[in-house]
């Protein structure tokens, strides 16, 4: 009978039972413990299969009987082919016999006799690079090297079939990289490689197939992609399991709790002395001074008598000395910072798997890898805050991080100088490959925190794809090397945006803003919630939120206006005219603008050309309600009023009407002017023009080649300017702006509940 | 016939003995017997010397108690206990050893598909290898008081052969049960000591009451041995029963040995 040739390994309904002992204090009990059960499997030549499953599955058991050393109670086994492998971290060694004597045994019992042997002895040794110890006895060996003798044996002895049981995980990165590199050419060579593991980066580099082993049963014999999600997924976070990690976090913060009061009592200490030594310091910083000072007196004579160009050419070398001395020391600065960065990856990593993302966690230092390529830099997340108007971030804190478990980690943040404030950063597998984000806030007193901002850093060359500037409010997507990962929050009081950096990529953050943003001490739990959101790879959303965009055309003739969250977009004919956001308003409180592009929606009324909406900030007691009509062919009726919840800060609020760069005049009837093409930030307040105060009069008017004339007429309002500027400034791209602003200065920012008018206006459109 | 040849190839003594006439199962059982050796002695300085000091040793303390202080007036009464001590420490070292064998080649075993029965073998034929080296040393001695054993070296080296495969089967015994039955390796020291003392090593069997007779006739052990004292110290040939008894005992215990071993064998890893 012949065999079929293409089949390396074939098992035929396995089963296989061991007997064990349950020993209790009273009786001894013996029980048949089955460790297979059933299980059929069929390898082809050259095929790489990654077993995957938790601890006494049955993983072991397969290969032992695949390697033959376990005879299954019921069932065939066929195996075709030399059989190299890794199954035990002993290795068969003998602790007493030197490495090369355990070679040789070990060669022998993989049916390579002498002469083949010796062929390959230095190739071994090569491959093991484990240097003089080859002749010391391996009881002196480290697990690493014991791991690399053994791998290197069992890959030269020319297998056709390789076995290894998730030992490679002892040997250090260049070893495992050494061992994937002789793994994968043995595949090309049509060899068949089994590799039980559970380090997913290192199976996704050799194997298509998985199977996935649960309780003693395959369950699952897929592509590794699907088999790796189908294990990650079950979340294995059941009721149980969750209050005990619930606890768990609790016993570690309650630690926490007690080392910050030890931490205190300790800093009390050192600033007293701290305090005594200053003093001290300061009385022999005052006789010092004195001496200097008198000194100082007598040499100044001479000084004036030093020629004035001496002095120059003196203090030009000088800088210049200074100047590479700095140099010299950023860059070694620079280098020891590099340098610091990698010990730290090397030492205090932890990770997390989700889906076909791998999160490390580091000390300021957050990497989240796809098949070893880091999608985010630099830090990779962040987090900012205003603290008394000081800028606090986490890169600058003291990180302790905990893993809880496979699917948890929890790092809290401390700030040298900043007492009694923690952040709590919680990651947590979630299903669907998605990794959860928890970042909260607790403070030991009351305490002033504005703007938290939690920043993500993404590695991409493809830029953002999506962040919150256009409809979905709280989430973004950006294009990595290995396909979209998205970061999305599941709060509503979270707005995202992005600032550009020096280097032209953007950074998208989520930024949480307040009107209540004292923050007091409750001991019970973290009392502020940052960010609460997930991290995943690809299209599918965690969360699936109808996306309820608001849009809607109002249409009269050849004009048009397109309302859409919160801002218009003008289109005249076919051709729309507006830039940007169009028209919109916004409103300067705490700090910063908030857009109306940023509110919540819902539209009260439509008819055909007449438009009422109501928008609702999320982040702010304040409502607006805009109401658009055409009139005419060519105008635009804007009326805006706003309604005043709780009596707020607000610095100053603004609509705006944004242009494309084409326009290039300007005129309020009075004075004709051009916009300046070449703008710096310096050029700010030189190239805002600022139109007298509108009293019911005022209106300005733009021009551009090929495009229609706009004027811009606000209504009654008194206290209003209007500004016409060049954007270029602000936003990357060039585009003019035309501000109907109002300020409070006078009042002092603080405006008090009620409804008040905030725009009432007309734009003409002369084509 | 073909018929017959089939169940003859079923059994298990014969797919032992075509395993090790295969070219690579002798190198594998040569390498574990060097690995044995090198093993036992590791980092000491005498190395294999001490096969043969340390029952110098012991037969130099035991004479001194029993010519001096027992006053035994045996003539050359530390050749007789030498001629007696060897073939025992072969044969107490390997048993005690191959019980613990299997526990101890544990990661061996999980790593490698080798043929278990190895493992105790190699044990044994490490420790002959052993018997043979402290015996050529002191072969010299016997010859010096008595020529004439020279002609009866034929004799010791069939002693020699059957004391091996008797060895060999009291070694698969006891290398199968201790896997399973953990409290018979305990027993086995003590056995051992009350083995050696029932057994006429320090003493002969010419001064055993006649009461107490029947415990030299049912030792098996002492059927070897007097084979041993007949070449080496007693020089004389003997009877062809003495000859005979022995030889079916070996083949014997080397038949129950191998079948117990391969009914044992199956279970092995699940219990180490």
């Amino acid at each position: 009978m012949k065999m079929e040739t293409d089949i390396a390994i074939q098992l035929k309904n396995v089963f296989e039972n061991y007997e064990i002992e349950i020993k209790t204090d009273e009786k001894v009990i013996r029980e048949r413990y089955s460790v297979l059960n059933d299980i059929s499997l069929t390898v082809k030549k050259g095929e790489c299969l990654a077993v995957i499953g938790a601890n006494g599955a049955g993983k072991s058991t397969i290969l032992r009987i695949i390697a033959g050393l376990l005879k299954p109670e019921k069932g065939e086994v066929t195996v075709n082919g030399r059989v190299g492998s890794l199954l035990d971290l002993g290795a068969g060694f003998h602790p007493e016999l030197t490495g090369r004597d355990n070679l040789r045994l070990n060669a022998s019992l993989y049916n390579f006799n002498r002469n083949e042997f010796e062929a390959k002895y230095e190739e071994i040794l090569k491959f093991a690079d484990i240097g003089k110890f080859i002749d010391v006895p391996v009881r002196c060996y480290s697990q690493g090297m014991y791991v690399r003798l053994a791998f290197s044996l069992a890959i030269h002895v020319d297998p056709d079939i390789l076995l290894i049981d998730d030992c490679l995980s002892v040997g250090d990165d260049n070893f495992q990289l050494k061992s994937m590199d002789k793994a994968l050419e043995l595949k090309s060579k049509n060899k068949t490689i089994i590799f039980v593991t559970h380090n997913f980066s290192l199976a996704r580099q050799l194997c298509e197939r998985c199977i996935y082993i649960k309780d003693h049963q395959i369950v699952q014999d897929a592509a590794l992609e699907e088999v790796v999600s189908t294990y990650l997924a079950p979340s294995k976070i059941d009721k149980e399991q969750y209050h005990y990690l619930s606890a768990k976090i609790h016993e570690i913060e309650s630690y926490e709790e007690s080392q910050e009061a030890k931490r205190q009592q300790q800093e009390q200490e050192r600033r007293r002395s701290e305090e005594e030594a200053a003093f001290n310091e300061m009385m022999g910083r005052r006789q010092l001074e004195e001496e200097i000072f008198q000194k100082a007196l007598s040499e100044r004579r001479k000084a004036e008598e030093i020629a004035w160009g001496q002095a120059v050419a003196a203090r030009r070398a000088e800088e210049e000395e200074l100047w590479r001395n700095e140099v010299a020391a950023r860059r070694e600065a620079e280098r020891d910072r590099e340098l610091l960065k990698k010990n730290h990856q090397r030492t205090k990593e932890v990770s997390l798997y989700a889906g076909a993302l791998k999160l490390a966690v580091a000390p300021s230092q957050i990497r989240l890898l796809c098949d070893h390529v880091n999608v985010i830099r630099n830090a990779g997340i962040q987090t900012l805050f205003l603290k008394d108007n000081i800028l606090v971030c986490s890169a600058t804190a003291e990180w302790r991080i905990k893993k809880i478990s496979e699917a948890q980690i929890a790092c809290f943040l401390r700030w040298p100088g900043l007492e009694g404030v923690v952040q709590r950063w919680h990651f947590i597998r979630l299903e669907n490959g998605v990794t959860g984000l928890c970042i909260s806030m607790r403070v030991a007193a009351s305490v002033c925190i504005e703007n938290e901002r939690v920043e993500f850093w993404p590695n991409t060359t493809g830029g953002v794809l999506e962040d919150a500037q256009w409809g979905n409010k709280s989430r973004f997507v950006f294009l990595g090397d290995q396909g979209k990962v998205q970061v999305e929050t599941y709060q509503d009081d979270c707005v995202s945006g992005s600032v550009d950096q020096d280097d032209g990529r953007r950074v998208p953050y989520f930024l949480k803003t307040c009107a209540d943003t004292i923050l007091s001490p409750e001991r019970a739990s973290y009392r502020k919630v940052v960010f609460n959101g997930g991290i995943f790879l690809g299209d599918k959303s965690a969360e699936k939120r109808p996306m309820v965009l608001e849009r809607r055309i109002l249409r009269s003739e050849n004009l048009a206006v397109d309302f859409q969250e919160g801002c218009c977009q003008i289109i005249l004919g076919e051709k729309v005219i507006t830039t940007g956001l169009g028209l919109y308003t916004s409103v300067f409180s705490h700090g910063l603008w908030r857009d109306s592009t940023q509110a919540k929606w819902k539209v009260v009324s439509f008819s055909g050309n007449k438009l009422t909406v109501r928008g609702a900030w999320p982040w702010m007691p304040v409502i607006q309600e805009w109401q658009v009509e055409i009139a005419g062919q060519n105008r635009i009726l804007l009326n805006v009023r706003m309604k005043i919840l709780k009596d707020i800060m607000i610095d100053m609020q603004e609509t705006v009407l944004m242009l494309p760069q084409e326009y290039s005049s300007w005129s309020d009837g009075n004075v004709f002017q051009r916009f300046s093409e070449n703008m710096t930030s310096d050029d700010f307040f030189r190239l805002c023009s600022l139109i007298k105060e509108a009293d019911g009069s005022a209106s300005v008017s733009v021009k551009g080649e090929g495009l229609p004339e706009i004027n811009f007429k606000p209504g009654f309002i008194q206290g209003h300017r209007m500004i016409v500027e060049n954007s270029a400034h602000i936003y990357k791209t060039q585009a003019r702006l035309m501000h109907c602003l109002k300020g409070y200065q006078k009042e002092k920012g603080s405006v008090k509940a009620g409804e008040m008018d905030f725009f009432k206006g007309i734009l003409t459109i002369n084509n | 016939m073909m018929k017959l040849w089939n169940s003859f190839k079923r059994m298990k003594f014969c797919q032992f003995l075509s395993a090790v006439a295969g070219f690579q199962q002798r190198e594998v059982l040569r390498n574990l017997v060097n690995k044995n050796l090198k093993a036992k002695y590791a980092g000491s300085m005498l190395g294999m010397l001490w096969a043969f000091i340390n029952p110098v040793l012991l037969a130099c303390i035991v004479g001194f108690i029993f010519t001096n202080i027992l006053k035994v007036n045996t003539p050359n009464y530390y050749l007789y206990i030498l001629s007696g001590m060897l073939p025992w420490t072969f044969f107490a070292t390997s048993i005690q050893e191959a019980s613990v064998s299997i526990q101890g080649h544990a990661s061996l075993l999980k790593q490698f598909p080798l043929a278990r029965i190895f493992i105790p073998v190699a044990i044994v034929i490490s420790n002959f290898i052993l018997l043979l080296f402290s015996l050529t040393i002191l072969l010299p001695l016997f010859l010096i008081v008595d020529l004439k054993v020279i002609t009866l070296l034929p004799l010791l080296v069939f002693a020699l052969i059957i004391l091996l495969l008797f060895t060999l089967g009291l070694s698969l015994m006891f290398a199968a049960i201790c896997v399973e039955w953990r409290d018979v390796q305990q027993a086995l020291n003590t056995l051992l000591v009350y083995w050696l003392w029932l057994t006429p090593i320090f003493y002969s069997a010419q001064m055993v009451p006649r009461d107490y007779k029947i415990l030299l006739d049912i030792n098996p052990i002492n059927f070897f041995l007097i084979l041993y004292r007949n070449s080496l110290f007693d020089v004389k040939t003997p009877s062809l029963g003495v000859l005979g008894i022995p030889v079916i005992m070996a083949l014997g215990a080397l038949w129950c040995g191998i079948v117990l071993f391969h009914k044992k064998e199956g279970g092995f890893l699940k219990r180490i």
